[in-house]
């Protein structure tokens, strides 16, 4: 009986910890195009509790070299203060070649509003996509 | 009383260092599992700053391999680090308010913390080159964190609290 206990809490831990696994992780992914840009591009959103996690995944498909420059700012302002990241590079992919160049992580709040930016420049170094993602409570 | 006292003394000093070790900690995890980055072998006895009176100014710079601590008591604080090279380590603790925190890195592999505990603080960060991570961990209200990153970096920065204004100081 004795030795049967820890048995029982245990599967019963796990399922608990599976459900809350299940149900406090939101994914979201937004593909980033841009015309005669052959690069695929993914802004993925995580949001697991008060953590946001944001990356970006970049896929060549082609047969060829490419080279572009990608930056990434997150601003979040709340009752905490204010967090200000900018991260750039530049990128210079391998044919069938797949990255994660860069990650963001922050805290967010239930009274916190942050604004997510991407922007993407070609070879030429001339702005070829802009995308801006803002938080639900908007002020 | 003297119980009570003891708690009060503890439990946040405790607290602090829990979600300093788990930041730390997640950062660590999410900066190996996500980009499979190399472990930096780290030498703590080349410089090591304590100042616990205020306000006081640092300033640390170092070339490759090196790991620059500074730890700072009260307020208006202000810690300078700069490090050029590979594979550095600085990292600051702030305890108190209305402090100041600015960190230069250039070079890959390179690795910043910043932890400030109270109201009023600013942290700044910037890092070139690739494979760097910057991490700021502020526990207190109207802080403000900046980082800038040139390279395939990780960034994290973790703000905790919207706490008010007591005659005792701050509540979180």
């Amino acid at each position: 009986m004795v030795g049967g206990q820890p048995q029982v809490l245990s599967i019963k831990f796990g399922e608990k910890m599976k459900a809350q696994i299940l149900g406090i992780i939101l994914l979201m992914v937004l593909p980033l195009k841009a015309e005669n840009f052959p690069a695929e591009l993914n802004l993925y959103l995580e949001r697991e509790n008060s953590l946001l996690k944001v990356y970006l995944t970049c896929y060549n498909p082609t047969l060829e070299t490419l080279d572009f420059k990608v930056s990434l700012k997150i601003i979040k302002k709340g009752p905490s203060g204010t967090s200000n990241v900018l991260q750039s590079k530049r990128i210079i992919l391998s044919p069938k070649e797949k990255i994660k160049p860069m990650l963001g992580l922050l805290k967010i709040g239930p009274e916190d509003f942050y604004t997510i930016e991407v922007k993407v420049w070609n070879k030429e170094r001339r702005l070829i996509l802009e995308k801006t993602i803002c938080s639900e409570n908007e002020r | 009383m003297k119980k009570n006292a003891k708690k009060l003394l503890i439990y946040p000093i405790l607290c602090f260092f829990l979600v300093s070790i788990s930041s730390l900690s997640t950062a660590n995890s999410i900066k190996d599992n996500f980009m499979n980055l190399p472990l930096v072998d780290i030498r703590v006895d080349l410089d090591f700053n304590y100042n616990k009176e205020i306000p006081i100014e640092n300033f640390a710079s170092f070339e490759s391999t090196n790991t620059a601590l500074i730890f700072q008591i009260g307020s208006l604080n202000e810690a300078y680090q700069t490090q050029l090279g590979l594979e550095n380590l600085a990292f600051v603790l702030q305890e108190g308010s209305n402090n100041y925190v600015f960190q230069y890195q250039e070079g890959n592999r390179n690795q910043a913390y910043v932890i400030q505990n109270g109201a009023n603080n600013y942290a700044s960060q910037y890092q070139y080159h690739d494979y760097n991570t910057g991490i700021i961990v502020q526990i207190g209200y109207n802080n403000e964190a900046f980082q800038f990153q040139s390279g395939g970096s990780t960034s994290i920065i973790i703000q905790q609290g919207n706490g008010w204004r007591t005659t005792s100081g701050f509540e979180y």
